[in-house]
């Protein structure tokens, strides 16, 4: 007898612009998070599309705020302190 | 404060501000965001070719409005505080710069023997996007049909690799 | 006794009306503003120059409309136009080398390494003070003392600072608990700066101690080896008992000792203060420090508190207000205050020391004293949490029990409550130029130099002010901090109107208490001999004292 589908949540989506967010930071973020939540990654226009789903909503919605954190910092550290120049 | 600037749901706990690019520069929203990073969760969009929103969710529960509205209050403050300093630094660079490299330079004094034995020359210490650092036959060497150049003499000067 | 000067309440504290005002942007040299009361506007310039004029001269200088030409009806205008020369107002007179020269000497910190090293040499404390900062841990504490290894890799750093003199601050908790390691420092400290490659340094030694655990075999010692002490006395018996707890302890006999944590530090202040007369040292010099730290309780008792330190003979006072490190974020509620009533409270105390002054009893604050150096002399005493660049790194290290080291003593209470923002690394494995020149310091120097901050920016007071980037990182998350709603901008801003305000009255009396309290003198005594001399010869042992 083969072991039922694990049930996944709706997928909670994160845009992600790509003039705010570096897309090496973005990567980083997913790689550490990876782990605590299944991330698929689209492009979309401007954006990266993280489609982030666990069986568990409740964590869905944690990894993809923590994520966005994540990101963020990364970018910040990433910029340094020069004028703003998408890298 | 302006509603088309600033938008909160409370039961969703969270804040937005929409902010012209032009008054506040991305650095100034980089520095503002940043402070909020360990209390709140923040998520910056483009909604328009000039305008950002930041999006504040606090971490812990928030029990009032007034709360949020302290929230958008600070975050205004901050913001406005980054985008005022990212100017004056840039005016008085100079003797920032000249303070701060004495101020270091002189807490950390000239090497030892010791520091120097465990320096590594082998790395590039120092950006060189003029090139001034290679050989002429380096910079100028002949490159055969299908190579490009790829010297750090090509890089524009004040471009994505040169130094500031 | 005179009426206090508070502060008035009916007109912004600071602002020039500027209405009409048509600037001549080629007359006046560059320089910054402040309103003070009676109509009067401050200005400062880069060098920290100041004068003071009334708002009509203030008008005609912005102006451009005072005339340097004689005249019987221009003499006034002349009188003014050479003040405004000799202060290098005037940007046709503007000296810049002698502009140099002031800014050199108010800077003259800058280029030198730290040189102040903090020890934490334990975090058990024997008192439970309710706005402790230091994170103390109670007596019984395990691993949370400091081992000789340790302190020796902090001496080792600390002696390698390029500074020409170090001051080893023994700090904790109560530092007495772990004494044996502050006395294996100091003969360590001694020995190695002996043996300096480039010649010994001028290395000092100090104690922040409550003095509770204080006993004459340690007494003994901390004298013949020329330690300052430094204690808490936050005013009289019941303000002081109310805020730091000391349990009574059972002896061995079966009575009872202690309780008051006031009692322990007075007894010991008289026998130490004794004990330096005994010495031969200058009594008007040498005497146990003591500091307060203002809580709410406090406020209303500004007088007792002056009177209390003055009855111990305490020549110095320094109201420090609360600071948000420690315990204090707990009983901030109920032991915080806001600032303008602090400034109340500063005032009338400060006004009352000037009276006693006048009478003949010889008290400074320590704010004033530090805030009137840098105004009436164009000398800095760095005080390292009042300078621009801050202290934080290049002219201070605080090392944790553990060997952890800091940029300052605030950054290392934030580590000891989870944040680790201004740790920069440790003794065990550190080398000295990596810790200051590692990048938190960098971010620190930049974040406190005044040159690149809002608000400090244009700021009359920015010559001679400072806030340490630690105060803001943890008052508002950020360490650059926003000025406006910083409490201790807020502080250090109405402590220098004050003092701004009664050197524009003039008064002599008051401008003669002032000047002697910027004069620095020396204390030669606490300069360690190399340890090729005795003890005896160089620091006058407290027997040979006794017995001439």
């Amino acid at each position: 007898m083969s072991e039922p589908a694990v049930q996944m949540s709706e997928p909670r989506i994160l845009r992600l612009h790509s003039e705010l967010y570096v897309n090496a930071a973005i990567e980083e973020a997913i790689g550490l998070y990876r782990n605590h939540a299944e991330i698929t990654r689209t492009e979309e226009g401007p954006y990266t599309m993280l489609s982030i789903t666990s069986p568990r909503p409740a964590r869905a919605e944690k990894v993809a705020k923590e994520l966005a954190n994540y990101a963020l910092g990364l970018t910040i550290q990433a910029r340094g302190a020069g004028p703003g120049v998408a890298r | 404060m302006p509603t088309d600037q600033v938008d909160a749901e409370f039961a969703a706990r969270s804040v937005g501000v929409t902010l012209d690019e032009s008054v506040y520069p991305l650095d100034a929203v980089y520095g503002a965001s940043y402070t909020f990073i360990d209390r709140c969760y923040v998520l910056l969009d483009r909604v328009s070719p000039t305008r950002i929103r930041i999006s504040l969710t606090p971490k812990k529960e928030v029990t009032s409005e007034d709360e949020l509205r302290a929230m958008v209050g600070e975050l205004s403050n901050e913001l406005l505080s980054c985008a005022w300093r990212s100017q004056i630094v840039r005016e008085n660079r100079a003797v920032i710069e000249a303070v701060t490299l004495q101020a270091i330079g002189g807490a950390m004094g000239p090497p030892s023997l010791d520091d120097l034995k465990d320096f590594d020359f082998s790395e590039e210490p120092f950006e060189d996007p003029l090139g001034i650092g290679l050989s002429w036959e380096e910079k100028y060497k002949k490159t055969k049909p299908g190579e490009t150049a790829t010297t750090e003499a090509s890089a524009a000067p004040g471009g994505e690799e040169s130094g500031t | 006794m005179t009426e206090p000067s508070t502060l008035p309440r009916t007109l912004p504290h600071g602002l020039v009306p500027l209405r009409g005002l048509k600037m001549d942007a080629g007359f006046p040299a560059f320089f910054r503003y402040r309103g003070l009361p009676k109509d009067r506007v401050l200005l400062t310039n880069l060098e920290g120059n100041f004068i003071v004029l009334s708002a009509e001269e203030f008008r005609a200088f912005a102006q451009g409309q005072i005339a340097a030409d004689t005249g019987s009806e221009a003499s006034a205008e002349t009188d003014l136009y050479t003040r405004l020369r000799d202060g290098n107002f005037l940007r046709a007179h503007y000296d810049v080398k002698r502009a140099q020269e002031a800014l050199k000497r108010r800077k003259n910190f800058v280029g030198y390494g730290p040189n102040l090293h903090m020890l934490v040499v334990t975090l058990r404390c024997n008192e439970t003070c309710v706005y402790c900062h230091a994170s103390r841990a109670p007596m019984e504490a395990q691993k949370v003392d400091m081992t000789p290894e340790i302190a020796e890799k902090c001496v080792d750093l600390a002696l390698s600072s390029t500074s020409p003199g170090i001051t080893i601050e023994f700090q904790g908790g109560e530092p007495l608990v772990n004494f044996e390691v502050v006395q294996h420092v100091i003969e360590y400290a001694r020995k190695k700066n002996a043996t300096l490659p480039s010649g010994p340094k001028a290395l000092e030694f100090t104690m922040v101690s409550n003095l509770s655990m204080m006993d004459e075999e340690k007494l003994k010692y901390l004298l013949e080896n020329a330690v300052q002490i430094c204690t808490s006395i936050d005013g009289p018996k019941g303000l002081h008992d109310k805020q730091r707890k000391l349990p009574a302890l059972k002896l061995a006999s079966g009575e009872k000792s202690g309780g008051s944590a006031w009692e322990a530090s007075v007894k010991w202040i008289k026998r130490i203060n004794e004990a330096y007369t005994q010495m031969g040292l200058d009594p008007t010099l040498y005497r146990v420090e003591a500091l307060l730290t203002t809580t709410i309780n406090t406020l209303p008792l500004w007088k007792e508190v002056v009177d209390q330190y003055v009855a111990l003979g305490c020549r110095a006072i320094f109201l420090r207000p609360l600071d948000p490190f420690g315990f204090a974020e707990k009983t901030g509620a109920r032991l915080e205050y806001p600032r303008v009533e602090y400034l109340d409270y500063y005032r009338r105390s400060v006004d009352y020391m000037i009276e006693l002054n006048q009478q003949g009893v010889e008290v400074l604050e320590r704010y004033a004293a530090i805030f009137l150096t840098k105004i009436l002399n164009g000398e800095d005493p760095n005080f390292l949490d009042i300078r621009s660049p801050g202290g934080a790194g290049i002219g201070a290290l605080a090392y944790n029990y553990d060997g952890g080291i800091f940029t300052c003593d605030e950054g290392r209470m934030l580590h000891e409550t989870g944040d680790d923002t201004f740790l920069l690394g440790n003794a065990m494995d550190a080398k000295y130029r990596d810790i200051v020149g590692h990048e938190t310091v960098r971010a620190v120097v930049l974040a406190s130099n005044l040159d690149g901050r809002p608000d400090c920016v244009n700021c009359a007071y920015q010559p001679y002010c400072g806030v340490p980037p630690s105060h803001s990182h943890k008052t508002q998350g950020t360490i650059f901090g926003r000025m406006r709603e910083s409490s201790l901008c807020a502080v250090h801003k109405g402590i220098q109107d004050y003092l701004f305000e009664k050197i524009a009255d003039a008064d002599p009396k008051v401008m003669e208490v002032f000047r002697r309290w910027t004069t620095i003198r020396p204390r030669e005594h606490f300069i360690q001999a190399s340890v090729g001399d005795s003890v005896e010869d160089s620091n006058l042992g407290i027997e040979e004292a006794k017995h001439g």
